[in-house]
Parts: C-alpha cells; sequence; structure tokens
C-alpha cells in the first residue's frame, strides 16, 4: 500500500493553521467549523490515498515523497489522519487560545491585551 | 435608647472600603468617609495596563454617607475628619497603597507615614477603637505548617515590607500612647467589585484557556492558597470592634487554605475551561522552571516600567507559583467568630459568577 510519507506532518501544519483561524475568526461565525474543517482536510488526504492506491499514481504526485507498506500499517497510518489535525490544532490552541477573547500560553509573557473583552456570560 | 455608634472608614473608595461601609450603614452605624479624590488617585497608581486598583466613589453617592477627602500624607487635611466631631466608636483604617507595581518611596510616604498621621489623631481624638488592615504577606513563607499569628515577619516584597513597617509604627502608638490598635492580617481578598489581586489569577487563567494541574512530589511541597471574600473580612473587623479584648491584638482573617491543586481543579470547572493538562512533578524541577518564569516575568515588568504602563502579572503576585503561603485561622475562630465563606470555593464560586455576569471573565 502507498502512503504519503509527508501527510502527518502536513495534517499537523494544516491542523494548527485551521486552528489558529478557527479561534480568531470562524468561532464566531459558526461553532462547527472546526469539525467542518477536519472532515473537509481528512477526506480530501484520504481520498488522496485511495485514487493514487486504486489508478496506480503516487500520493501527491510523489511531490511528499512515497513509501510503500504492509496494507495493515498503512490502513491504521491513514486512520490516524484526524487525530493528527487535532493533534497539530490543539498545540496551536494552547498557544494562541480557543475564541477570540482568549490568548493563549502566551498570554503571560506580552504586555499588550489582544483578546477581545469578555461578554457577559448570558450573551455568550 | 440605642445610640447609634460612629465609624471612620479610610480607603473608602477602595475596594474593601466599600463592602465596609455597605456593612456598616447596613448595621446602623453612622459612617464617615474619606479617601483621595478621584483625581489625586491618579498620583499614586498608574493606571495604563490592563489591570490596576480601582476607585469607586458611586458606593458613596449610593449610600449618601458623609464623605471627606483627605490624603493620608498630608496631615492637614486628615483634621477635619476629626475637628468639632464626638470620638468615633471605631477608626476602620483601610486606605493603603496597595499596589506590587508602586515604588518604595511612595509605599513608605503612604503606608507608613500615612498611618502615623492618621493614629496620632485618633489617639489625640480619642477614638475608641483603631482596626488596622495589615496583610499575612508581613510572614512571608511558611515551611510545613500553617502560620500563625505570632510568626515573625519576613516580608517578601516592598508592599509587604511596607505593611511591616507600617504594623511597627503602630504597636509602637499601641505600647507608648495608648492607640486601642487590633490588626487584622487579611490573605488575599475577592468579592463583587475585585479587580486586583485574586482577580489577576482568574483573569489570567481565562485569557490563557488552557488548565495547567500541577501536583508536586514530594506531596508534602504541595503549595497552598490562602483567601478571603471581603463579606468576612468585613464582618470580621466589625466583630473585632465590638469586642474590646480584641484590643492589643492581630487577628489573621481567611478562609481555611486549600491546596493549590484543588483550587486549580475547581477555578477550571467555575470557569468553564475544559481542555485540563495534569502535570505531576518533582519539587527540584519545578523550582528550577519557576525560577525561569519569575526571571521572565521580573524582564517584562522591567520593559513595563520603561513603557510606563503596567505588566499583566506583578513579580510579587507570580510569588505565590513559588512560595508557600499557608497561614492559621484559629485565632479568630476561637474568639467565636464564624466565616460564611469558611470553603473558599464557595466564596469564589458567588465572585466568579459575579463577574461572569459582568464579562470580567
Amino acid at each position: 500500500m502507498k502512503v504519503g510519507l509527508l501527510d502527518v506532518p502536513l495534517l499537523i501544519v494544516i491542523g494548527g493553521i485551521c486552528a489558529y483561524i478557527y479561534a480568531k475568526h470562524l468561532i464566531n461565525r459558526n461553532r462547527d467549523w472546526y469539525v467542518f474543517l477536519i472532515l473537509f482536510f481528512t477526506l480530501l488526504f484520504w481520498l488522496n490515498i485511495l485514487i493514487s492506491n486504486l489508478v496506480a499514481s503516487n500520493p501527491w504526485f510523489g511531490i511528499f515523497g512515497v513509501a510503500k507498506v504492509h496494507p495493515l500499517i498503512g490502513t491504521f497510518y491513514v486512520l490516524s489522519y484526524p487525530l493528527w489535525f487535532s493533534w497539530g490544532a490543539e498545540r496551536i490552541f494552547q498557544i494562541f487560545g480557543r475564541t477570540p477573547e482568549e490568548e493563549g500560553m502566551l498570554w503571560p509573557f506580552t504586555l499588550r491585551e489582544r483578546g477581545k473583552p469578555f461578554k457577559p456570560s448570558w450573551k455568550s | 435608647m440605642h445610640e447609634e455608634k460612629r465609624a471612620l472608614v479610610t480607603g473608602a473608595c477602595g475596594f474593601t472600603g466599600g463592602h465596609m461601609i455597605e456593612l456598616l450603614v447596613k448595621e446602623g452605624w453612622e459612617v464617615v468617609a474619606t479617601d483621595l479624590k478621584r483625581e489625586e488617585h491618579k498620583q499614586y497608581y498608574c493606571e495604563e495596563g490592563t489591570l490596576h486598583p480601582a476607585y469607586y466613589e458611586d458606593i458613596i453617592e449610593k449610600l449618601k454617607v458623609e464623605f471627606i477627602p483627605a490624603d493620608l500624607t498630608k496631615k492637614e487635611t486628615l483634621i477635619p475628619l476629626f475637628e468639632g466631631k464626638p470620638p468615633y466608636d471605631a477608626i476602620f483604617h483601610i486606605a493603603s497603597l496597595y499596589d506590587y507595581f508602586a515604588e518604595w518611596d511612595v509605599l513608605y510616604k503612604v503606608n507608613v507615614i500615612g498611618v502615623k498621621n492618621i493614629a496620632e489623631l485618633a489617639i489625640e481624638y480619642k477614638a475608641k477603637r483603631f482596626i488596622h488592615w495589615s496583610t499575612e504577606g508581613v510572614y512571608g513563607e511558611a515551611e510545613d505548617s500553617p502560620i500563625d499569628e505570632d510568626h515573625p515577619f519576613n516580608p517578601p516584597n516592598n508592599y509587604s515590607k511596607s505593611k511591616a513597617e507600617q504594623e511597627r509604627v503602630l504597636w509602637a502608638l499601641y505600647k507608648e500612647k495608648g492607640l486601642p490598635l487590633t490588626v487584622l492580617r487579611p490573605a488575599p481578598i475577592y468579592g463583587p467589585r475585585h479587580r486586583y489581586g485574586v482577580y489577576h489569577i482568574l483573569y489570567a487563567l481565562r485569557r490563557i484557556g488552557t488548565g495547567v494541574v500541577i501536583s508536586w512530589y514530594p506531596r508534602k511541597k504541595t503549595l497552598m492558597f490562602p483567601s478571603v471574600h471581603v463579606t468576612d473580612l468585613v464582618r470580621a473587623a466589625i466583630f473585632c470592634a465590638e469586642h474590646d479584648e480584641t484590643i492589643g491584638k492581630s487577628y489573621n482573617v481567611l478562609s481555611d487554605c486549600i491546596t493549590q491543586t484543588e483550587m486549580l481543579e475547581f477555578l477550571y470547572d467555575a470557569l468553564g475551561i475544559k481542555k485540563v493538562v495534569r502535570i505531576p512533578i518533582y519539587w527540584p524541577i519545578y523550582k528550577f522552571f519557576s525560577k525561569i518564569a519569575m526571571r521572565i516575568i521580573t524582564y517584562l515588568d522591567r520593559r513595563a516600567r520603561k513603557r510606563g504602563i503596567r505588566p499583566k502579572v506583578d513579580v510579587p503576585m507570580a510569588g505565590y507559583i513559588t512560595h508557600q503561603y499557608w497561614f492559621s485561622n484559629k485565632r479568630l475562630k476561637d474568639l467565636g467568630f464564624k466565616y460564611i465563606y469558611e470553603d473558599p470555593r464557595k466564596g469564589l464560586w458567588d465572585y466568579i459568577t459575579w463577574c461572569k455576569e459582568r464579562g470580567w471573565l
């Protein structure tokens, strides 16, 4: 079974970028955006693996490297994609916060407030 | 005929002062309130930055108590508080420069010279009781048991040093000139309208948004969390004012201490912080990392001072993550005082709810 060598690092980075955009912008539009993003990217990566294995091409056309592995290992590897996306996202949530009001672990190490003001609980 | 008791409350526009007046009025005392004028307040407090001690004049207006503005550092401005008035049954001396960001000169001027000025007038005008607000900070760090009122002073920062010095001045006046003194040493205070101190912790946790719970090993190194709800503190003050046996004594005023681990777990629940990371850590390793954190906070403090703004975390406040602050409230309890918020979690729950309703947290 062919798998993308850099799929996991890519998903971690994409997960992180998505988490930042979600926390600072998308969350206010719709809280489900995080689920939409994780579904979209996981399905995209799965589709890529599926196509490359079915039509005998390479994942991402070989740009990010290809490895041939035992189908069982390959299946576990591919199924773990959403977890790696979440792992990357979670690191960014911890560093930059989960909402526009939060600033994450960076907060104590900066001088200016960047987070938005808190809303009264009955309005949030 | 029941005669109305008369009280003078200093620091009336501060957080604790406002609560003191509210309770005194509710209990039927006649109150004279004093504080700096709002414009003078700014000369002692840096108000640039997120969090700083607040000034609440609206409480006085709402309660319609007599307000005489005065500056503790200028004795002549204090005289109208006493002249031509019958002696006070109690002076609740709350006014203090409670600001970890303040320089020593200003702290000394307000907290030490200021207290001397008002205490001398209290003696001269025959006040019956002088209830003074000190701080638990005068003791410094505990070892492996809670600190009681007889523990020697070892203040860890400038603010606490100024409070220790303040007490020395007052105890000298008590011994030499008969000042009817009672000293309250509250732990960090919180409650409605509170915005400087415990609020910083809650605000920081809320801004960070991810919970970190630390368990120290060996377990005997577990750090404690002392605190007191403002309602209990002002009740304790009136309780002491009404018990003459408290003259010449000092009292720690705080809820029962719980561990920082328990407190953090509770705070994350109360603040709605769902993601919690648990870190069990060996004490020497924790000390090493906390020293690095303190250096970073000290560096940020220096940078903030250069820019003329307040840092997000005052250096002495960060001391709570490295020092053991553990105090006993036994003496006041033995006297018969009953805390409403014996478990600090009950009081903090009320306070956090209050803050959340107003968009403060």
